[in-house]
């Protein structure tokens, strides 16, 4: 099967996902090449020469720069000149930004938000979480041969740096893109949450000021950095800058207890590398518990005015480094 | 397409729930639809919402919302009319494949001629987040998703939009309209709906239209499962107080 991943790149950076969609691919096949667009597609090819790649394509793109409609319309034409039977891109921003619109005027098999690949005697076959992470489809592809998947971040180890992959150059025509770029906006940062050893997470059950103020009072009292999940921002309750998931900050402390926190997979990335994780929410099946070491299915508000009360009884705070 | 007056047409959808443990039907490819609560895609109200404020802002214009799906999506689409969409579409088919449902949205975007298509960036039950791109590649449109701000200059034939990136950064990004949008949460604030105003929209005409012979679905579901646990978690259990007790403990031991 012979395969094309797409690189990420975005400002000047390749994208750590890329090193996992070349893992994935050699999970099914050994003819796999690298497509890398960029306007000095050059500069990425050591961070790209990785096991099981055979191949680079540099697609350098000129002035423009990398946005959704250059790379599908340059990874449109990789396709169609080269005749890849699978296509693997990120299921990130950029990724979901063109995959589907490579995809579906051309036909292909598609499924995304993958989190394996594999083949049997049929051809390829998938699986992606459903239904909020609590169940897993398995699809395959019985009317097509040839796929495009988007593949989660974290479903595969990154692949090492080694090997001589054969370097080529393409020129793809572009048309005018319809996009410009003005300018990036990066938030400034209230709390640095990434360096905390202990985070307490609250998700969407703490709903106002008052029920945030509790949370925020018992973080202090046990030494922890107060936290969240998207839609306690979104609610204009705590900073972007205490987020956890895809769209805020991946962080990986010593313990992480949260506390309504279901375990959406855009959160679930940014935390299970948590070395202690412990978890108060009422639904035993939320998906937050199969990524816990440790679960409570109790009133989390309940368990917060215990938690309080038992922390001054010992008259201790945990000893936890609270960086802030 | 060619556009006479400002049009936002918003793709929405009502979206399964699992409140409780997850359950599997015995044909092993669907949900036990008794597991299952439905209603409307957060994402998708956002993206109502800022097509109305749009029509609001630019003084007149026209929201139309449509959906793929069977007579349960008319409750999603009488609730976007009470909301303020001035009218509703249905494409009477039950589908689940992203690139299917793009087909029939597509579909109606070229009758409808949209200055913009907006629809939330992604859903809970299915989780694709490929719709919008898929429906942009088909109609030869531009693509930005997880967009958190819209500001439409109808003169320029642009528009200039907020697009939220990972890591908490945001690209801002003039874009050629018509194009196709996804929303992301956090944008806006859904209004709120009166009784009355969905009173109204239960009268409202919902045009229903039918799927034209259907491409071949992009994939097939072989099987749903539930799947396995990354941990061994350990339930705690006792009283409040002993819980409490329990948790102070496990993490004094992992931090000291």
């Amino acid at each position: 099967m012979k395969a094309l991943v797409v690189a990420e790149v975005s400002r000047g950076e390749v994208h750590s996902i890329t090193a996992e969609l070349i893992s994935a691919a050699s999970s099914i096949t050994q003819d796999i090449t690298v497509g890398v667009i960029a306007q000095q597609p050059s500069l990425f090819r050591e961070s790209i020469t990785r096991d099981g790649v055979t191949r680079i394509l540099e697609v350098p793109i000129g002035d423009a720069a990398p946005n959704s409609s250059v790379y599908r319309d340059a990874v449109s034409h990789l396709i169609a000149t080269y005749e890849f039977d699978l296509t693997i891109v990120g299921f990130t921003n950029s990724g979901i930004a063109f995959g589907a619109a490579v995809a579906a005027p051309l036909d292909l098999g598609f499924a995304s938000g993958v989190t394996g690949v594999s083949l049997d005697g049929n051809g390829l076959v998938v699986e992606r979480p459903v239904f909020g992470g609590k169940a897993l489809e398995t699809l395959d592809f019985p009317e097509h041969d040839r796929y495009l998947l988007l593949l989660r971040q974290g479903s595969y180890p990154p692949a090492v740096i080694v090997g001589t992959p054969v370097i080529e150059e393409v020129q793809v025509p572009l048309r005018d893109s319809g996009l410009e770029h003005l300018e990036f906006l990066d938030r400034e940062t209230d709390v640095d949450i990434t360096n905390a050893d202990f985070i307490l997470a609250i998700g969407r059950g703490v709903s106002d000021q008052q029920k945030v103020a509790v949370f925020d009072e018992l973080a202090t009292a046990m030494g922890a950095t107060l936290a969240c999940s998207r839609p306690v921002v979104d609610a204009g309750l705590l900073h972007t800058s205490r987020q956890i998931g895809t769209s805020g900050r991946t962080v990986r402390p010593r313990v992480y207890l949260g506390f309504g926190i279901s375990g959406a997979m855009q959160h679930v990335a940014g935390m299970k590398e948590s070395e202690l994780i412990v978890a108060v929410n009422w639904d035993l099946s939320a998906p937050i518990f199969s990524v816990s070491h440790y679960g409570i299915t109790a009133d989390m508000f309940e368990i917060a005015k215990e938690l309080r009360k038992a922390c001054t009884r010992t008259g201790t705070q945990s000893s936890a480094k609270n960086m802030e | 397409m060619s556009v006479e007056i400002f049009r936002v047409l918003v793709c929405v959808k009502i979206a399964a729930v699992i409140d409780g443990e997850p359950r599997i039907a015995s044909d092993g490819l669907t949900m036990e639809p008794q597991a299952l609560n439905w209603d409307h895609n957060e994402w998708d109200l956002h993206a109502v919402e800022e097509a109305l404020l749009l029509r609001e802002s630019i003084g007149s214009g026209e929201v139309v919302v449509v959906s793929v799906g069977g007579e349960r999506a008319e409750q999603t689409l009488r609730w976007c009319i009470a909301m303020g969409a001035d009218r509703g579409v249905r494409v009477d088919a039950e589908l689940f494949e992203p690139v299917s449902i793009a087909r029939c949205l597509a579909e109606v975007a070229t009758r409808e001629s949209p200055s913009l298509v907006l629809t939330g960036a992604q859903s809970v039950d299915g989780m694709h987040s490929a719709t919008p791109a898929a429906m942009a590649g088909l109609l030869g449109l531009t693509h930005l998703p997880f967009v958190t701000e819209i500001a439409y200059s109808d003169p320029t034939g642009t528009a200039v939009v907020l697009r939220e990136l990972e890591g908490g950064s945001f690209e801002r990004v003039k874009i050629a309209v018509p194009a196709v949008l996804s929303i992301q949460t956090g944008i806006n604030h859904p209004r709120y709906v009166t009784l009355g105003a969905r009173k109204r929209a239960l009268a409202s005409h919902i045009d229903v239209r039918s799927v034209s012979p259907a491409a071949k679905a992009a994939s097939r579901i072989r099987s749903l499962t539930t799947p396995a646990s990354q941990t061994e978690v350990q339930f705690l259990n006792g009283s409040t107080t002993e819980i409490a007790e329990s948790i102070r403990k496990i993490i004094t031991r992992t931090v000291d």
